[in-house]
Order: C-alpha cells, then sequence, then structure tokens
C-alpha cells in the first residue's frame, strides 16, 4: 500500500467511523423493536386463539413476502401521502424493526413449540394457568433453543441496516456511496467499508457464541 | 470434414469482423435529468439533449449508439470499469472529475438553481439567505463541497437525484435543495411538483459547463467527439437540438 493509499484511509476512516455509529444506533433500535413485537407475534400465534393466531400468521407471511427494500421505500416514500411523516432515521428503524420482528416472530415459535409439550401437560395437570405456564415452563426453555437463530438473525439485522441508506440514512454504506461518488476511489472506499461491518458484527458474532455457551442447551 | 468445418469457421469469423465494423459504443446516461438525459415513460427509451447530440456524433462517426441508464453519481465508476464507453449526461467539466476521466470539448453552461416550498415566499438570494437550515444535494455533483465548505448549513444531505430532493422540499423535510438550474425548472415547468418553486432571484454558486467523458486515455474515442462536436458547433446541430429542448 501506497503512502497516498494512507493518506486516503486517513482521510475516510472518521466519515465511515460517523456513518458506522449510525448503523449501531438504527441496529440497537431496530433490534428493540423487533425483539418486542416478534416476541409478541409469536405469542399470538401460539396463542390457541383462532382469530389472533390467524392475524399474526397472516401478518408474519405477508412482511416476510416483501422485500425489506420495498417496505422502507413504502415506509419513507408512501405513508407521508396519507400523512404519516417520519425522518430518514425513524423510518430506518421502525421499518427494519418491524420486517424483522415477522422473521423472530418465527425464530421464537420455533423455540417454544420446540419445548417438550408433555411439560405443558405437566404444568396444567399441576393447575398452572396457561400464562404462568408459558412464564415459567415454556419461555425459559425456548429461550435456550431459540438463542442460536435469534443471535444469527441480529447478525443479519445489523448487515440490513445498509438497506436504510437507499432513503438517506447517513449510515455506514450511505457515507461509502457519497465518498466513492465524490473521490471515485472506489477500491479503497469499499474494502474499508466491508472491514468496517466485519468489525462491527465480529465482536456480535462472539457475544452471540458466549451467550449460547452460557444459556444453551448443553 | 473437420476442414470444412475450419473453412466455414473462418468464413464466418471474417464476415463477422466486417459486420463489426459499425461499432457499438455503450453509452452512460441518467433516468432523471431531464431534458439532458432521462426515461421518457412514454416511449420507455432515454431521451434528451446530451442523448440526442450522442446518438447524431454516431451518426456522424461511424458508431452506435447503446445508451445504458444508472444513476449520476454511478456514471464514472462505471466508465472505469469499463462497464460503458462515453457519458452522456449532464456532467460539469470540473478538475476532480478531470483527474479520472477525459472530457470532450465543453457543449453547454450552467450555474446551480436553488428551490424551496412554493408556502416558502422569501427572496433567496445566495447561500446566506439559508443559513442554519437543512438543504438537499444530489450525490456526486460539483455541488457538495461549495454547500459543505460554507459551513452555513445546520446540514447538507445528500440525495440520489433531483426529482428525490424535491419530493423532500416538498414534504418540509428540508428548507431547500440545490440542482442543476436547466433540470430543476424543466422538473417544475412540467409540473411534476407543484408545492416547489424555483428562486427566481437565486446567483449560481457553481457554473460550469457539461461535456461528453470517456476513459483516461480512450483518445481515439475522444477524438470522434470532438470532431463531431466542432463540425456540429459551425453547422448548428448543437443549438437545434438545446432548441428542441427549450434551452435556447
Amino acid at each position: 500500500m501506497t503512502a497516498f493509499a494512507l493518506k486516503d484511509i486517513a482521510e475516510f476512516v472518521p466519515i465511515l467511523a460517523q456513518g458506522a455509529l449510525v448503523t449501531i444506533e438504527v441496529f440497537v433500535c431496530g433490534l428493540i423493536v423487533a425483539t418486542a413485537l416478534g416476541l409478541l407475534w409469536a405469542l399470538l400465534r401460539v396463542s390457541g386463539v383462532p382469530a389472533l393466531a390467524g392475524f399474526s400468521k397472516a401478518l408474519i407471511n405477508t412482511i416476510r413476502g416483501i422485500p425489506i427494500l420495498v417496505q422502507l421505500f413504502f415506509i419513507y416514500f408512501v405513508l407521508p401521502d396519507v400523512g404519516i411523516q417520519m425522518t430518514a432515521f425513524q423510518a430506518g428503524f421502525i421499518g427494519l424493526g418491524f420486517a424483522y420482528s415477522c422473521y423472530m416472530a418465527e425464530v421464537f415459535r420455533g423455540g417454544i413449540e420446540a419445548v417438550d409439550p408433555g411439560q405443558v401437560e405437566a404444568a396444567k395437570s399441576l393447575g398452572m394457568s396457561q400464562a404462568m405456564t408459558l412464564w415459567r415452563v415454556v419461555l425459559p426453555q425456548a429461550f435456550k433453543i431459540a438463542l442460536p437463530p435469534y443471535g444469527n438473525t441480529c447478525i443479519m439485522l445489523i448487515k440490513d441496516t445498509s438497506q436504510a441508506s437507499i432513503i438517506t440514512v447517513t449510515e455506514l454504506t450511505f457515507q461509502s456511496k457519497v465518498i466513492a461518488a465524490s473521490t471515485f476511489k472506489n477500491a479503497e472506499v469499499f474494502t474499508l467499508v466491508a472491514l468496517f461491518y466485519l468489525l462491527l458484527c465480529i465482536p456480535l458474532i462472539m457475544v452471540v457464541g458466549r451467550l449460547e455457551k452460557r444459556f444453551g442447551r448443553s | 470434414m473437420s476442414r470444412l468445418f475450419r473453412l466455414f469457421a473462418l468464413c464466418l469469423v471474417f464476415v463477422g469482423s466486417l459486420a463489426s465494423a459499425q461499432t457499438t459504443l455503450r453509452i452512460g446516461s441518467t433516468p432523471t435529468g431531464v431534458p439532458f438525459t432521462f426515461l421518457d415513460t412514454k416511449t420507455n427509451q432515454i431521451s434528451g439533449v446530451m442523448v440526442d447530440l450522442i446518438k447524431e456524433i454516431g451518426k456522424d462517426q461511424g458508431f452506435t449508439a447503446d445508451v445504458n441508464a444508472m444513476a449520476f453519481s454511478a456514471l464514472i465508476a462505471s466508465l472505469q470499469s469499463n462497464k460503458i464507453d462515453v457519458i452522456a449526461a449532464a456532467m460539469y467539466i470540473t478538475p476532480t472529475r478531470q483527474e479520472v476521466v477525459d472530457f470532450s470539448d465543453p457543449i453547454y453552461t450552467y450555474g446551480d438553481g436553488l428551490f424551496v416550498a412554493a408556502k416558502d415566499t422569501k427572496d433567496y438570494k445566495s447561500y446566506d439567505d439559508l443559513k442554519g437550515e437543512i438543504v438537499g444535494v444530489q450525490i456526486g455533483t460539483a455541488y457538495i463541497k461549495p454547500l459543505q465548505a460554507s459551513g452555513l448549513f445546520k446540514e447538507v444531505k445528500v440525495y440520489d437525484s433531483i426529482p428525490d430532493i424535491m419530493r423532500d422540499v416538498n414534504l418540509g423535510r428540508i428548507k431547500a435543495g440545490f440542482g442543476d438550474y436547466p433540470i430543476v425548472a424543466y422538473q417544475l415547468s412540467q409540473g411534476a411538483f407543484p408545492e416547489t418553486r424555483l428562486a427566481k432571484n437565486y446567483k449560481a454558486a457553481v457554473v460550469g459547463s457539461v461535456g461528453l467523458a470517456v476513459r483516461k486515455g480512450d483518445k481515439a474515442t475522444l477524438d470522434k467527439l470532438n470532431a463531431a462536436l466542432t463540425k456540429f458547433k459551425a453547422n448548428g446541430t448543437i443549438d437545434r437540438i438545446l432548441a428542441t429542448w427549450n434551452l435556447k
């Protein structure tokens, strides 16, 4: 690498770092929305109430059937026509959070349904209510089962934040596009951006691995 | 039998090479740079001043112009990575760009235009009138640096295309937008963004000339383009094309 390339790196890294910060913000906000809503949809789906389960199933399948990019376009460009205005950042994390909630719902549902039904029957025979069974017996075990796919989905989410660049959220990918368009140094910029994403993802992967070791199935 | 086959193959190659005497140059243009380059939804073709020009040059110099649409910010990258041979778009000849591509002779000169919400009746004359506001500009244009360097604005938001900027001005997400004056004027005259207006008394901060661009060192193509341009400037073809699009 020539000294000239090092000069470019010194110039680009601060701008990309700002973008990385926004990426993390979108990721965290989106993750909170996705986890909360995902848990809700999953519980609705296994609730046993046909109306709720049907609604949840329909929602999950519809949202999973539309590309996240298209959903982001909708939220940012189309909703204002019906009066729902929000900033790019809000549209970004709400859009990603909502889309990912449907994938999370399936992850949670898989965990819940994988818990041995015998446990549920045993809890019932002990006189536990459905809510208590869920809280005390099912969810703790479902958590362990769902942890690996949940972690996997988190890692996917952090990279999918790059899609928010298309609705002008100033995250990492967006910043790289702007730098590349004005300096034409595509090789340097996009290599740096790839490294940045790796730097963001690898700690996440390690954290998920640690959690699995601690809480997961032995 | 194999000798016959070889002879046949040789004939094909010969004929093929004759056929390709009419070369095709891949042209890069944008779909939203009306009237310079834009996607005409009626014909589903990329049309405009620069497209008409490059096609005329093609007729004059003996090549077929195969026009491809792409984002403005992708044009130079595509040229450098050999995905296109010529950029025919509303692209200023600037020193920064001249470091990476070669430009033809200048074709048309204009400056940036400022547009704001129609409800906003303030008389904007320069950057100073927008101090502390959020403004929008297109990615990859020569307008970004001066705006950012001025330090006057709360934020300089970067967009993919001028219609995107106009949409956000319409929605009130940003106070004002900057774009090529002819493109902005044309968009507004077509009635696409009724809640947006041009600041009539705004003095352009960045004036430049557009030109066609080729890969650095592609002298053969550049000479063809310049030869045709010189001819067209003399015989009025350029003026004719500009007049068709109300630019003269």
